[in-house]
């Protein structure tokens, strides 16, 4: 696992939503960020781009969070990307269910974007230890 | 960046009313006494999550708040026995007379990213 975060991956199929992270990651954040719409994009593009994390919306349609990461799973330079959902589905087993899944951590909607990208980086760092769980203001 | 702010907190007040629209469609069709018409329900909910999670993320927490309570009223529809029903329905419609209230009169200044002081990255 790279230690440095600079690219992204970022799964989200509400168009507001995906462009006030895409202000708040690249803008704020200053991370490449590779937006996609929904998974089928997500798988195309996400081998490509090679990203150093996977950012992925829970409910998106046609084929969900978790689903999409295990299909992500199988291409190579994905198989131990870090991952962390996004979700407004926030009660404990749902995090559970998340993190074990493998993922570093699990960031709640809504969420403040000009906290975003502290609040991921804190979760990159995280991975060091910590519970993985961060929570909007 | 702070323009660009703006323009999607404006355009998101009209995409709140677009989906008040079209979960007003799904509440018409709820009966005084629930009684098992999922469609429309299940239809509301997403609708009502999907309002949740967007508009406090762009910074309107008290709408954000109004479409959480609308969500777990519609969810009580299916848990609620038959003999309660109606009032599980009455408590549905008035989580949505209190969303639908506040998105009507919704403003891009209501959002808190509209006037918020933006951090700056110091690698930018």
């Amino acid at each position: 696992m790279k230690n440095t975060l600079k690219r992204i991956t970022y799964v989200e199929d509400e168009p507001d939503i995906r462009a006030v992270t895409e202000i708040a990651l690249t803008r704020i954040g200053g991370f490449q960020l590779d937006i996609c719409p929904d998974g089928l994009a997500a798988l195309a593009q996400a081998p490509v781009f090679e990203p150093d994390l996977l950012l992925l919306d829970v409910m998106i349609p046609g084929m969900d969070g978790p689903t999409l990461l295990s299909r992500l799973r199988e291409k190579p330079p994905l198989r131990e990307t870090p991952v962390i959902f996004m979700t407004a589905k926030v009660q404990a087993d749902e995090v559970e269910k998340l993190k074990a899944l493998g993922a570093a951590g699990v960031i709640s909607k809504p969420f403040d974007p000009l906290a975003l990208p502290d609040q991921i980086l804190q979760l990159w760092r995280s991975m060091h230890g910590g519970d993985g769980v961060a929570h909007a203001e | 960046m702070q323009n660009e702010l703006r323009a999607l907190v404006v355009k998101h007040c009209q995409t709140l009313r677009k989906e008040a629209a079209a979960i007003a469609a799904c509440i018409d069709l709820l009966e005084p006494e629930f009684c098992g018409d999922v469609e429309p329900i299940s239809k509301a909910i997403d609708l009502a999550h999907r309002v949740k999670g967007s508009s406090g993320s762009i910074g309107f927490r008290d709408i954000s708040e109004c479409a959480r309570g609308l969500e777990f009223a519609l969810r009580a529809l299916f848990v609620t026995p038959h003999a309660t029903s109606a009032e599980a329905v009455r408590d549905a419609r008035s989580a949505w007379k209190r969303l639908k209230r506040r998105i009507d009169s919704v403003s891009p200044e209501d959002s808190s990213l509209f006037t918020a002081t933006l951090p700056k990255n110091p690698a930018l």
